[in-house]
């Protein structure tokens, strides 16, 4: 043992420690055995009672034990997606020759760029249990990446067994300790036995995502209420601060029981498959769960997808294709078989937008030069976001090994080829873009307020906007807008948005596929935003991008049908990686309402919707800065008006009411 | 010699998309102009008249004075104290002045449109229409009042296979009332209070002729839902309801009731035109009120009996 690994051994880090059993690799031995010491070492985390095993939070620093044998807390632990993580100011404040050490380590092996998302091949696992893996591996020739996996095994076994002892102590009931001498390592023969085996490998995985939740489970499904054993590891992925499920298109008992089993939690995420034959009954649970807010399930176009998918890879199987579902927020995989970033880079439209204009306005005769140049500077900075993507995913792939990933997800080990290294079946790139609407936004004002109507010149325009002059600002929120039921500002979307996302199938990926875009946001519009300044669409400095495909919040004047519409003329057809619109509603409608704008968004061809209860807090926002909600009507029998209309006692008095009785 | 026939436009308020309580499913609300009643609790003043009506918002100007500058006949001037003022007299709502405020203190209440700009706004939402079971509601103001333009924009929707419903406080002579049962599917029918002498005093006129089209409605079989505006002190008690009732009773075309609970939206835009709100309950219809008058009359018909605005 090298000097090292004692060391950190010593100060209670035994995963670090495990990194630097193989100091100069090969790659997937250093990674494996660190995986292996964690789970001979890790706590077995559980609560009295619970049907699942682990039960808790997993993921985070975990305690370990010192040479002179008091306990400490660990610094360098799993991370589902960068590998290993290490909190760096703690680590320095614990042991600065630990840190100093590991930075060395750090320099030859370590995560580059962003992030990504997995699904392991539950089915299989729960169908072949862990013994069929170590078989399969066996049974290949030797090499460093057979030798690793098999010593992941070793690690993992230990940990199971780790886990038998201890749980009779931890107030574990005995249907778990039975179910757990089957599962995972041979294959799960009851519903029970099927759930702890997903659980618990899932945990494998950092709670990362489970797929099709639905159809994992089906196949051992005989009439069991599974909620109970559902609600566990779902709260297990919320307490992990971990994403998504996925539901259908095979609707079974089990998608009443998961979309049930998941009232009130905010993850994991929801996706739920939307095909013409949904039942009702589904429809209604759907609406009920996003009247309570919160925005779960949302609706995916299943005709749509299917489609665009096919068309992008070739190779893609039906029965592949049939596992599509969403990691992280929303980022498409085929579950079991898929490495993809998720999310590797944003490219800020907005903010590229804010030097074109800024540099070129005072230059463009007319408004047809202004935006054909702004396409070409667009082109030219999505040829850089994918080469620079393409050099991270180089870079990851020589310094970085996913043990988890690289055993459970087809066809690595066949390939005898690692996760980050290319051996999933399908590996593509996912990557974001933000600020677009706002950017379209933008240039309708320019156009209509500088070209059209010429109310000023450029450079008074460019003043105007950078004083944040109030009465220009409402200038500016007249000008024509996407989302709006303006036919010419739709077309500008679709022309922008087809041009730029069909550029992403120009781009060649080392590694894989290719690039597929997403329209997608989660949080990264307000951090996006923070770094623009005051854009003419309306926008103040630092404020929030808009948080979808859709219109930019507040602009949608003529309510959600028109705005659906307009969504529907953002081209997503090339935009494989998941194209989200959000949408706010702003009282209780009926299960037929909700289920008529999805289904009429789909037929327009929009890929994916996620409708969310506006709640008080909004009205109460609107109140405060009318300007800011626009768009929001209040709607009472025979009447609506926008709520910026009301007298300030009306205000109130709709608040007081909050629209949702 | 030019044989073509002017297209027929009406005075257009305004076009709501996505309502969903105007008759079945996702639906297109057009609100025209123009109403013979005078409801005093009514919140759409701005649909009285039938000709265009200017809205003011002093809270938003800034005193810019772009309309002054585009208005002919001096109602916008610039106060020497740097405000702005608005002379109604003087003004002949040509709607020039609304197209200089950039910052949305005027507004144009009222529109000429014709049928065609109407249907292709309409349009836009069909596949709404057909995902939801919905379609067009042609609403007001009172659209009798305009029997022409609601007839041919009613008949083109029939045209382009849309589900058509006609909300009308049912005021308008017979004659009218026949063209218009042939092209809508379901008839929105106000009631609004029992007694003749007290709708007098409350709406401006007699309860005779909407009792009138009630029975030709039934006669040719026209779908009606009877819509029931509850107003405090005005018609809350149960003289009124039992009146519903028994209209209720006697029309077996009437197939639910819609109850409508007072709300005092309307308020704020009285102001806006410039004109005296006569009706200023600031308080919403307590809901317990509308929940017993539900109650009620459902011991009293045998129709659904719906509160508006609850799903
Ligand atoms: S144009 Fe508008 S903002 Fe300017 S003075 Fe007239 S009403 Fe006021
Ligand atoms: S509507 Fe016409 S007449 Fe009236 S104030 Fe405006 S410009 Fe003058």
């Amino acid at each position: 043992m090298n000097e090292h690994v004692q060391y950190l051994n010593d100060i209670g880090e035994p995963f670090a420690a495990g990194l630097l059993e193989y100091p100069e690799g090969p790659l997937p031995m250093t990674y494996c055995r660190a995986y292996r010491r964690y789970y001979e070492t890790c706590p077995i985390v559980y609560r009295a009672g619970a049907p699942l095993f682990p039960a808790g939070i997993t993921t985070h620093p975990y305690t370990a034990v010192t040479a002179d044998g008091t306990e400490t807390k660990t610094y360098v632990y799993p991370h589902y997606a960068h590998q290993y993580w290490i909190n760096w100011p703690c680590l320095e404040q614990k042991d600065a020759r630990a840190a100093a050490i590991m930075r060395e380590y750090a320099t030859r092996f370590r995560y580059a760029g962003e992030w990504n998302h997995s699904m392991l091949n539950y089915k299989r696992i729960l169908a072949e249990g862990i013994d069929r893996y170590e078989q399969r591996l066996l049974a290949k020739q030797e090499s460093d990446f057979r030798t690793a996996l098999l010593d992941l095994i070793e690690g993992l076994r230990t940990y199971h067994r780790r886990a038998l002892e201890a749980l009779p102590a931890m107030g574990a009931p005995e249907e778990l300790i039975d179910a757990l001498k089957h599962v995972p390592f041979s294959p799960a023969k009851t519903a029970y036995e099927a759930v702890v085996a997903l659980n618990f490998c899932l945990s494998l995985d950092g709670w990362d995502n489970v797929g099709r939740l639905d159809s994992i489970l089906s196949p051992y499904y005989k009439g069991e209420d599974m909620r109970p054993w559902l609600r566990c590891m779902m709260l297990s992925m919320q307490e992990n601060d971990r994403w998504s499920i996925t539901l259908g298109p095979d609707y079974s008992e089990v998608t009443r029981q998961a979309l049930e089993a998941s009232v009130g939690l905010a993850r994991p995420l929801t996706q739920l498959r939307v095909t013409d034959g949904m039942p009702e009954e589904l429809w209604e649970l759907a609406a009920k769960r996003i009247l309570e807010g919160g925005g779960q399930p949302a609706f995916y176009n299943e005709k749509a997808i299917q489609s665009r998918l096919k068309g992008r890879i070739p190779h893609l199987t039906e029965e592949d294709a049939l596992e599509f579902s969403g990691g992280g927020c929303t980022e498409t995989a085929f579950a079991g078989y898929t490495y993809s970033g998720g999310t590797d880079d944003n490219i800020n439209v907005l903010e590229i937008f804010e030097k074109y204009m800024h540099e070129q306005l005072p230059h463009a005769k007319t408004f047809e030069e202004f935006y054909e140049n702004f396409v070409t500077l667009l082109h030219a900075e999505q040829d850089i976001q994918m080469a620079t993507i393409n050099a991270y995913w180089n870079r990851r792939a020589e310094t970085c090994f996913a043990p988890i990933r690289t055993l459970f997800v087809e066809d690595c080990i066949d390939r005898g080829i690692g996760w980050f290294q290319g051996g999933a079946r399908y590996t593509f790139s996912i990557h974001s873009d933000s600020g677009m609407p706002n950017t379209v936004d933008s240039l309708l004002a320019i156009r209509h307020l500088v070209y059209e109507e010429k109310r000023y010149t450029p450079e008074a325009f460019l003043a105007l906007l950078t004083a944040e002059d109030p009465a220009f600002y409402a200038e500016l929120k007249t000008c024509p807008a996407y989302g709006a039921g303006d036919a010419r500002a739709d077309a500008l979307v679709k022309d922008l948005t087809t041009r730029f996302y069909e550029h992403y199938r120009t781009g060649k990926l080392d590694l894989g596929l290719g690039f597929f875009p997403t329209a997608h946001q989660f949080t990264r519009h307000v951090r996006e935003g923070a770094k623009v300044g005051p854009t003419p669409d309306g926008r103040h400095a630092g404020m929030p991008e808009a948080d979808s495909l859709a219109a930019v919040n507040g602009k949608a004047v003529k309510g959600p049908t028109v705005m659906l519409s307009g969504a529907a003329c953002y081209e997503q057809k090339d935009i494989y990686g998941m194209a989200v619109t959000n949408l706010s509603i702003t009282r209780k409608y009926s299960p037929q309402v909700i289920r008529a704008l999805v289904e009429g968004y789909f037929a327009l061809g929009g890929t994916q919707l996620q409708i969310t209860a506006v709640d008080r807090n909004t009205l109460l926002e609107a109140r405060e800065d009318p300007d800011s909600h626009r768009d929001l009507i209040v709607r009472v029998g025979g009447y609506s008006d926008y709520f910026r209309n009301l007298t300030d006692q009306l205000k109130d008095a709709v608040i007081a009411r909050t629209l949702f009785e | 010699m030019n044989t073509q026939v002017p297209p027929i436009t009406g005075h257009v308020l305004n076009i709501q998309h996505f309502c969903v309580d105007d008759g079945p499913g996702i639906r297109t609300t057009v609100f025209l102009k123009g109403c013979p009643l005078r409801c005093v609790w009514c919140h759409n003043p701005e649909s009285h008249e039938a000709a265009a009506e200017i809205l003011y918002r002093a809270e938003r100007c800034r005193a810019c004075g772009r309309c002054a500058a585009l208005c002919e006949r001096g109602a916008h001037t610039l106060t020497a104290d740097g405000g702005h003022s608005y002379d109604r007299t003087k003004c002949i709502r040509c709607g020039s002045c609304v197209k200089g405020c950039r910052v949305e203190a005027l507004e144009q209440a009222g529109e000429r449109q014709t049928v065609e700009e109407v249907l292709a706004e309409i349009l836009t939402d069909r596949v709404f229409y057909a995902t939801s079971g919905g379609g067009v509601t042609v609403s007001g103001g009172e659209p009798t009042a305009q029997a022409a333009f609601t007839e041919a924009l009613l008949t083109a929707c029939r045209h382009e296979g849309l589900h058509t419903c006609l909300e009308s406080c049912g005021w308008c002579s017979a004659e009218i009332m026949r063209r218009l049962i042939p092209c809508t599917d379901l008839f929105l029918l106000d009631f609004k209070i029992s007694d003749d002498i007290r709708h007098r005093h409350y709406t401006g006129v007699s309860n005779r002729p909407i009792l009138e089209n009630l029975a030709l409605l039934k006669e040719h079989h026209a779908r009606v839902i009877l819509r029931c505006p509850l107003i405090p002190d005005v018609n809350t008690d149960t003289a009124h309801y039992d009146g519903i009732a028994s209209v209720v009773n006697k029309h077996e075309n009437i197939e639910q009731i819609d109850l409508e609970p007072y709300h005092p939206m309307g308020i704020g835009k009285s102001a806006a035109l410039g004109k005296e709100a006569a009706y200023t309950h600031t308080e919403f219809l307590d809901p317990a009120v509308a929940e017993r008058a539900k109650e009620y009359l459902e011991r009293r018909v045998s129709v659904p009996v719906r509160i508006s605005g609850k799903q």
